[in-house]
């Protein structure tokens, strides 16, 4: 091995990926952009139809209006809906026309009056228009108050409290604080992205400096140079690693941005969350990263090296996505995966769950050590492998 | 200068390269003919270390090829068939990583792109990307490269495959160049008449073997034929 030779090959690569428009595509545009708009975007969107659906009165029907006008002042009171007529509720609710179709029998009063047997109220709505069901919650409470209120003039008739319905009073606290929150949120995010963009970020370039160097006829030309293949493999490997690297933190970049500045400010105070770290686990962080972005550009390059064609090398590319995926898609849905025993010891899988233990706040020191030196030493597999295939002249001249 | 002895190469059952003996002489261009797949390829790559034998040695330079192939890597210079420049990189880029490779001093090696490029006739053309280039000027850039670090060796390979009239007269008077700076060249054709041309001798290797060898008038003696391409068919034919 020798550095003026790895490095000329790294630096020679890093420079035309740089030169290729596809690359930056990938390693720039994509991180930033699409993965904080994926993150604004849901809330955005879910946020402003439910500001929409609250904001203005919503159109209700109420069939027999006039039986019940105590009921029907709180309603209008409350300026929520908007009363109209309607021929045919049913039809006028499916077509989104009316939000809520409601009965109330003839004697309403009547049977309030007697204290006997409960008057039948009717709610038609349609549960796949968010109008409607925010409706059909707003009603409800007005239905509520209107019975607290017969509620506690019948106990007063008898002489009694309502204190007397009320054995219990709720009090709730969340201990977990603002930063833990935070933690929480980027603790099923951040594993999947870190792995996402470890393998997208550097794919191109693996794919281009190896299989595509074949297949334009250039490995030849390079080969025959000095340089040993140790030194070629490396300096292949370290361009990729830079490039995945850049990725990955413009990605991580984007994730804190929509977090911190782009959703409190466009949806609400209610998505501001703390997620600031300490030091520790800042570089704690950093180091995962290192390990899992070295283990998987050097799997990388020699998977490239099998591809005859830019077009094979890419074909394995995909399985080598689903294979860090699935376990990062595990962590999203499985919220209460912890890093204990044998998963301390699967690659990649390990590091995810670190990841995870360390931004909830839940990390045992032992647990960390023992997944992160295996990774280092995956990594160092991953790096004689790579370079194992670069010596072997079948994968290289094969095709 | 470059010495082949019982030199063999297996692909699985295939025997590209069988027990094949030679020696060159510096200041002499070797031409090494055969039909397609005979084994020319092979050859030239087990000679710059590209590939390893599977029994025999050579040595390019008085370095072996598999215990010293940094050296021999150092020795020779190649032109493969294909071009392979980097299209994204313009001539000069190009150049520059492959002296680089070579660890030529940064100013020793732009002067010496600067008057190879001249003598090419390329120099106008140094700052443009080799993406937009002709076949025949960048096969003009690739035998640049071949012989930028100034090799002892030039294992060329097809060099004029491809190339219209005028370029493959550009190469070819290189290549005269180079024999007069006492270079060492393997020409490796299936050309009979360019082979003619510019070989001081001649192997002809078929299946792996060399059929004949020796110079031009040699070759016709040997063969009792004074065409050049009937006694390469007649050679050729002999062993397929």
């Amino acid at each position: 091995m020798n550095w003026h030779h790895i490095k000329t090959i790294w630096f020679k690569e890093l420079l035309d990926t740089f030169r290729d428009k596809r690359t930056l595509y990938t390693m720039i545009i994509a991180p930033i952009i699409i993965v904080p708009l994926m993150m604004v975007g849901g809330p955005l969107l879910m946020s402003s139809q439910e500001k929409a659906a609250e904001g203005k009165p919503n159109p209700i029907v109420v069939i027999g209006a006039e039986n019940a006008p105590t009921f029907m002042k709180m309603i209008e009171e409350s300026g929520s809906f908007q009363l109209i007529d309607s021929q045919n509720p049913e039809d006028d609710l499916k077509e989104g026309l009316i939000t809520l179709a409601v009965t109330v029998p003839q004697d309403f009063e009547r049977i309030i009056a007697a204290e006997g047997t409960p008057a039948d109220i009717m709610i038609m709505f349609e549960a796949r228009q968010q109008a409607s069901t925010v409706s059909l919650q707003k009603f409800r409470n007005i239905l509520q108050s209107y019975t607290a209120s017969e509620v506690a003039e019948r106990l007063s008739r008898r002489g009694m409290d309502t204190a007397l319905l009320n054995p219990i009073c709720v009090s709730e606290k969340n201990v977990a604080n603002e930063q833990e929150m935070g933690g929480m949120i980027l603790a099923a995010i951040i594993p999947f992205m870190l792995g996402i963009w470890a393998v997208s970020g550097g794919m191109y370039t693996a794919i281009d400096t190896v299989a595509g160097e074949k297949e334009r006829n250039t490995m030849e030309g390079l080969l025959v140079c000095p340089p040993s293949r140790w030194s070629v493999a490396i300096g292949k490997f370290l361009a990729v690693f830079v490039i995945a690297s850049i990725t990955v933190a413009l990605s991580l970049a984007g994730i804190i941005a929509a977090y911190q500045l782009m959703l409190p400010a466009i949806v609400g105070e209610e998505f501001q969350f703390d997620m600031s770290l300490s030091l520790g686990n800042g570089l704690m962080l950093i180091l995962i990263a290192v390990l899992m972005i070295t283990m998987i550009s050097a799997i990388e390059i020699a998977i490239s090296a099998f591809g005859r064609s830019f077009k094979e090398a890419q074909n394995y590319m995909t399985i080598l996505t689903f294979a860090v995926m699935l376990p990062g898609m595990l962590l999203v849905f499985m919220p209460d995966l912890r890093l204990t025993g044998a998963a301390l010891l699967i690659p990649v899988v390990n590091l995810f769950a670190a990841t995870k233990d360390i931004l909830m706040g839940q990390s045992e020191i032992l647990n960390i050590v023992i997944a992160l030196g295996s990774s280092l030493i995956y990594a160092i597999l991953a790096i004689v492998f790579s370079v194992r295939v670069f010596k072997s002249e079948k994968v290289l001249f094969r095709g | 200068m470059l010495i082949a002895n019982e030199l063999s190469k297996d692909f699985g059952s295939i025997k590209a390269i069988d027990r094949l003996s030679l020696k060159a002489q510096a200041g002499e261009v070797l031409g090494v003919l055969g039909p397609n797949g005979a084994g020319k390829t092979t050859f030239s790559r087990l000679i710059a270390t590209l590939l390893t034998p599977t029994s025999g040695t050579a040595s390019v330079d008085g370095h072996d090829i598999i215990k010293e192939s940094e050296i021999v890597r150092q020795v020779i210079g190649f032109l493969p068939t294909e071009p392979g420049l980097y299209g994204r990189f313009t001539a000069v880029e190009n150049l520059q990583y492959f002296g680089r490779l070579h660890s030529m001093d940064e100013r020793v090696l732009s002067q010496r792109i600067d008057q190879l490029l001249k003598k090419f006739d390329l120099y106008e053309e140094r700052n443009r990307r080799t993406a937009g280039f002709s076949k025949g000027m960048m096969q003009k850039v690739s035998l640049i490269r071949a012989v930028l670090h100034d090799p002892k060796v030039l294992l060329l390979d097809e060099p004029t495959a491809g190339l219209d009239v005028p370029a493959a007269r550009v190469v070819l008077d290189m290549v005269k160049e180079f024999k007069a700076e006492g270079k060492c060249i393997l020409f490796s054709t299936h050309r009979m008449v360019e082979a003619e041309k510019i070989c001081d001798r001649m192997v002809i290797i078929a299946k792996g073997h060399i059929v004949a060898q020796g110079t031009v008038a040699e070759l016709r003696q040997q063969a009792g034929q004074d065409d050049l391409e009937e006694i390469f068919l007649r050679l050729v034919g002999e062993v397929s």
